[in-house]
């Protein structure tokens, strides 16, 4: 193998430009590649990489539905909680409430998301300043606190200028004439924090969950969604299935079921990145393959002075296969410089969609995606030298030697 | 057959049409008519007159309905892709079953040809854009409760994401005219080598470097413009194979892929000039080196 690289490794660098060209070609279709691949499933790797952050292995959502899909709830959810923490391997069972309300401070009033939790620290959000929500349980659903403590996320907290300690009052009402008809509650800003699937401008409120059911006038111990957290995230799959077949009502998904459902709705995203790869692939393979070919038809007469040296007609074919293998490989680092850069910007793009999530991204760097790159563009490269390698297979020595002596 | 209802109130053109049926003899006042997508009616396998229950949740309450027509559904590109299995119902059956009251997600408003007499601030007659705007403005500053568009606005509302689509095709496109200029430009430099010995002969003949550059340049928008039109046919092609395969997938009538003159002139013109900047590169290289030096002496 040493002779071949090194004859391979010659060949190439003996018209340098040529070289430098079919290189640069190449790492440009290598960065189309490298995207496209960053692009297959990306969405589905960054929502997957955000959601076994948060730790909760399992999410229980009404039947038919997404988290935070519609209005569909889950009626007396803190039962059905209550009996999956009774499970092997769950240490909670955290009920959410998810509905829009809004948000007056001063003379503004702006709409929010509002999550209702469970008292003391669900995980849903990760406090980057002040306090969390307190551990001890709520007043009953009956029952009005005076003031009762919130934690908003930092959009609220830039865009609005809401601080630590201000008092804001939450109410499902939009305008001050139905406000008249509908519940309000005041409310100390605690905390803030960083919630995970915010929108770029969205404003976000976790309140005690009672405390929002009463706002929006609806029945206590219902919920949107229950989160269910596990010692033995393997075994989420085997939980989810005993919770749907306990309750008919609800959907029980695991991480990887999760993603499956949702991906479902990536098809577009799926279709692009496959005719784009493809179309990438086909013309770095008609690069490498015209140039390797024009390479070797420039040098037929020392191909055949080889064979009769007494080089053998495998390592010749191995050589100009080699040839087209080492052409894709020096092309990989510009590729991947190129293409992650150019995978920033394409990302910025698609991020700018209304409706998709601060923390998500289209395009995700993983190991499985360079390493599919790095095959793909290498079996371009063997394939490009098939054409050529087939053709020094088939070179007759003798005459294609009196052909260069007379020329 | 059972149906759980999960969607939200959605107040459809094809109420109208389901009214039609509606006072047919054949369905008992406590039986709801209802009309179903085509996707759903294959689905569940059921046609017009077949029974159905309806409820919100999994476990019920039922409520029986019949199965009045079977429509065709009008899809919009925001629904490509998501299958929805779509039911109709009147509204006042959707509100109870789901025991919602009278509430419903939006309201379409259909108004009157402006008319009467011009006020006397303009002095003329306000036009259906005008009169819909102040219809708008009047409804926003009511305050009930909720938010009043123009359907101009709810149009550029809803077209963000095929904005940023567009703008994701292009910055693609960028990449890839990147990717074939590289393309070309190695072909012709490749092209430009094979030309070094016929170069040389001409020169030594006495031919003009001027005839020489004109013709590596021809040479190089030909090869970029039979290039651009077998690339085209080739776009074309594969354009038909797209619409073929995402119609019949998404089962509707959208147009996924369209080749127009614009893009026919943008392409043949950007082929043409990449072409010619290979052919100029290309004639640089062959005539900085002598004619004897071309002839390998």
């Amino acid at each position: 193998m040493g002779p071949i690289l090194f004859l391979a490794a010659r060949t190439l660098v003996r018209v340098p430009a040529r070289t430098a060209l079919v290189v640069l070609g190449l790492s440009v279709t290598g960065a189309l590649l490298l995207d496209m691949t960053m692009l297959a499933g990306g969405l589905q790797a960054s929502l997957g990489s955000v959601l076994s952050r948060l730790g909760f292995a399992v999410r229980v959502v009404p039947r038919g539905t997404l988290p935070f899909s519609g209005d569909a709830e889950i009626a007396d959810a803190d039962r059905l909680a209550a009996a999956i923490e009774t499970q092997p391997g769950v240490t909670a069972a955290v009920p959410v409430v998810g509905a829009n309300l809004y948000v007056r401070r001063g003379g503004r009033r702006f709409p929010s998301f509002a999550l209702g939790v469970p008292s003391g620290t669900p995980g849903a959000y990760t406090l980057v300043a002040g306090a969390d929500l307190p551990a001890r349980p709520g007043p009953p659903s009956g029952g009005t606190a005076p003031v009762v403590p919130i934690v908003i996320n930092q959009n609220m907290a830039r865009l609005d200028g809401v601080r630590i300690g201000d008092r804001v009052v939450l109410s499902a009402a939009p305008g001050t004439i139905l406000q008249t008809f509908a519940a309000a509650q005041a409310c100390r800003v605690a905390g803030i924090a960083d919630f995970y699937f915010d929108l770029p401008a969205q404003r976000t409120v976790a309140l005690a969950g009672p405390v929002l059911r009463r706002l929006l006038d609806r029945p206590p111990g219902g919920a949107s969604l229950i989160l269910v957290r596990m010692t033995d995230p393997s075994r989420a799959d085997a939980l989810a299935r005993w919770i749907a077949g306990r309750d008919a009502r609800v959907d029980a998904f695991s991480i990887q079921e999760f993603l499956a459902r949702t991906g479902a709705r990536l098809t577009y995203f799926n279709q692009f990145s496959v005719i784009l790869g493809t179309m990438s692939a086909a013309v770095a393979f008609l690069l490498i393959a015209a140039i390797v070919t024009l390479s070797v038809g420039e040098r037929l007469g020392e191909i055949a002075m080889l064979r009769a040296m007494g080089f053998p007609r495998a390592r010749i074919v191995g050589l100009v296969l080699v040839e087209g293998v080492a052409l894709a490989a020096a092309a990989l680092p510009g590729a991947f410089l190129l293409g992650i850069a150019i995978a920033r910007h394409l990302d910025r793009i698609l991020l700018s969609a209304p409706g998709v999530p601060e923390n998500l991204h289209f395009f995700t760097f993983t190991a499985a995606a360079a390493v599919r790159t790095v095959g793909i563009l290498l079996a371009t490269g063997a394939l490009g030298g098939a054409y050529p390698a087939a053709v020094t297979a088939r070179l007759e020595v003798a005459p294609t030697l009196h052909r260069e002596v007379v020329s | 057959m059972r149906i759980g209802l999960v969607c939200a109130f959605l107040v459809l053109g094809g109420l109208s049409r389901i009214a039609v049926s509606r006072p047919a003899p054949a369905v008992p006042p406590d039986v709801w008519p209802v009309s179903l997508g085509e996707r759903a009616a294959h689905r569940l396998g059921v046609g017009p007159g077949d029974p159905l229950d309806l409820s919100v949740h999994p476990a019920g309450p039922w409520q029986p309905a019949r199965v009045a027509q079977v429509y065709r559904p009008v899809r919009y590109p925001t629904e490509v892709g998501r299958e929805p299995l779509e039911i109709r119902l009147h509204l006042p059956d959707l509100q109870t079953l789901a025991g919602r009251g009278d509430e419903a997600d939006s309201i379409v408003i259909r108004l009157r040809p402006p008319g009467g007499p011009a006020p006397a601030r303009t002095g003329r007659a306000a036009t259906a854009g005008e009169a819909t705007a102040e219809v708008v403005t009047r409804l926003n500053a009511s305050s009930l409760g909720f938010r009043a568009y123009t359907s101009a606005e709810l149009a550029a509302r809803n077209s963000g994401p095929f904005e940023v689509i567009a703008r994701f095709h292009r910055a693609i496109g960028a990449v890839t005219v990147l990717a074939s200029s590289v393309f070309l430009v190695a072909i012709m430099t490749l092209r430009g080598e094979e030309l070094r010995r016929q170069v040389g002969v001409m020169r030594l003949i006495g031919v003009s470097p001027r005839t020489v550059v004109g013709t590596v340049l021809v040479i190089a928008a030909g090869v970029a413009l039979l290039g651009s039109a077998i690339g085209i046919g080739l776009g074309y092609l594969l354009s038909l194979a797209i619409n073929a395969y995402y119609r019949s997938l998404f089962d509707t009538d959208l147009v996924f892929s369209r080749v127009t003159p614009r893009l026919l002139e943008t392409s043949a013109g950007v082929s043409a000039l990449l072409g010619i900047a290979a052919g100029a590169v290309t004639a640089w290289r062959v005539l900085r080196r002598g004619p004897l030096e071309q002839l390998g002496r």
